[in-house]
């Protein structure tokens, strides 16, 4: 009896398959000709499923990508310059293959304005996340554009002395708590 | 992510986290009685831990397989720990979430969350039902809304 056969045996003298099943997924036990068949199956169907999607498919599984990689750095990863709100609003362009002006006109703001907050020279403002939010089929959230706006402001927070010294140096009256 | 863990005494939701096993924590599974199968086996897989947030209690294991050149995660096994299989478990959804975390990863790698498993035959008719797992020979797979509504019923937004 294989190992697996014998964990199933063992648990279905005091579990129905249900509660097995809700508990572990326990593989079947294929022969190496029957494992071989399997995955030729399989593989024969997955190259036929790409084959046949349609563009309206490719572009929904790679804004879910987009979306679970966004997800992923917001809550894993350190702040990368390289994924400001700007470079992943590009990217989000290129996904539903629309150009600047034409999202501009989606989203129902100026074109200048998309073009400077794509390149990180102006900051978004919450209206617009709201607005991608829409834009995106409520697949990529407002607070997920949202954090990404203070990922950033927590990095610079942590680190910009200088403005810090400068901001400082304008407060008269400070509370003095110093241990 | 949130996940759709349940306190079954309470009937609350109790937060949890999923985190890549390395290799030496893999090895040291040898042995464990908090499971049925033999973990150290998984090696050559990526392994995950569900942990309870609270307590950093450990609630269950997925092993899964990259299969990048067919686009594909492959579920090789999944398992709650012991105190959590059957009528008295404590916690409810721990396979539940560990299949969504799957989805999701096929979502991440550009896989359009097609994702695999091959159960043993008596217990299939349970992924249909469950998860919406449609069969496919001996295996059985999602994708795409399928997919995407596993994450969405077992890994919830904030």
């Amino acid at each position: 009896m294989s190992k697996y056969e014998e964990i199933y045996q063992k648990l279905s003298k005091h579990l129905t398959d249900e509660e097995i099943a809700d508990s572990m997924l326990i593989p079947a036990d294929l022969t190496e000709e029957e494992q071989k068949q399997a995955d030729e199956e399989l593989r024969a169907f997955r190259f036929k499923l790409l084959a046949e999607m349609t563009e309206e498919k490719r572009i929904y599984s790679d804004l879910l990508r987009f979306r679970y990689q966004l997800e992923n750095y917001l809550e894993n990863e350190e702040f990368n310059s390289s994924r400001e709100f700007g470079g992943q609003l590009e990217e989000y362009a290129r996904i539903l293959k629309r150009t600047k002006k034409k999202l501009s006109e989606d989203l129902n703001i100026h074109y200048t304005r998309l073009s400077r907050i794509i390149n990180n020279h102006e900051d978004p403002n919450i209206e617009l996340t709201y607005r991608l939010e829409k834009h995106s089929g409520e697949l990529i959230p407002a607070l997920m554009w949202w954090k990404l706006i203070t990922k950033k402001q927590e990095f610079e927070i942590k680190r910009d002395k200088t403005t810090r010294r400068i901001e400082a140096a304008k407060v008269k009256n400070a509370v003095r708590y110093r241990a | 992510m949130n996940l759709n863990l349940i306190e079954v005494e309470r009937g609350k939701r109790v937060a949890g986290k999923i985190k890549k096993l390395t290799l030496n924590q893999i090895k040291k599974l040898k042995g464990s009685k908090k499971f049925q199968f033999d973990w150290s086996t998984e090696e050559a897989n990526e392994v995950y831990s569900i942990k309870r947030s609270d307590n950093n209690e450990l609630l269950g294991l997925i092993s899964i397989i990259d299969v990048p050149q067919e686009l594909r995660i492959h579920i090789n096994l999944v398992e709650s720990v012991i105190i959590n299989q059957g009528r008295k478990k404590k916690i409810d959804g721990i396979p539940d979430c560990l299949i969504g975390f799957a989805c999701k990863i096929a979502f991440m790698r550009g896989y359009d969350g097609f994702v695999s498993l091959g159960p043993k035959t008596r217990l299939k008719d349970y992924y249909h039902n469950k998860f919406g797992f449609r069969h496919m020979g001996t295996h059985m797979v999602v994708f795409l809304d399928t997919s995407q509504s596993i994450i969405t019923k077992y890994l919830k937004d904030e």
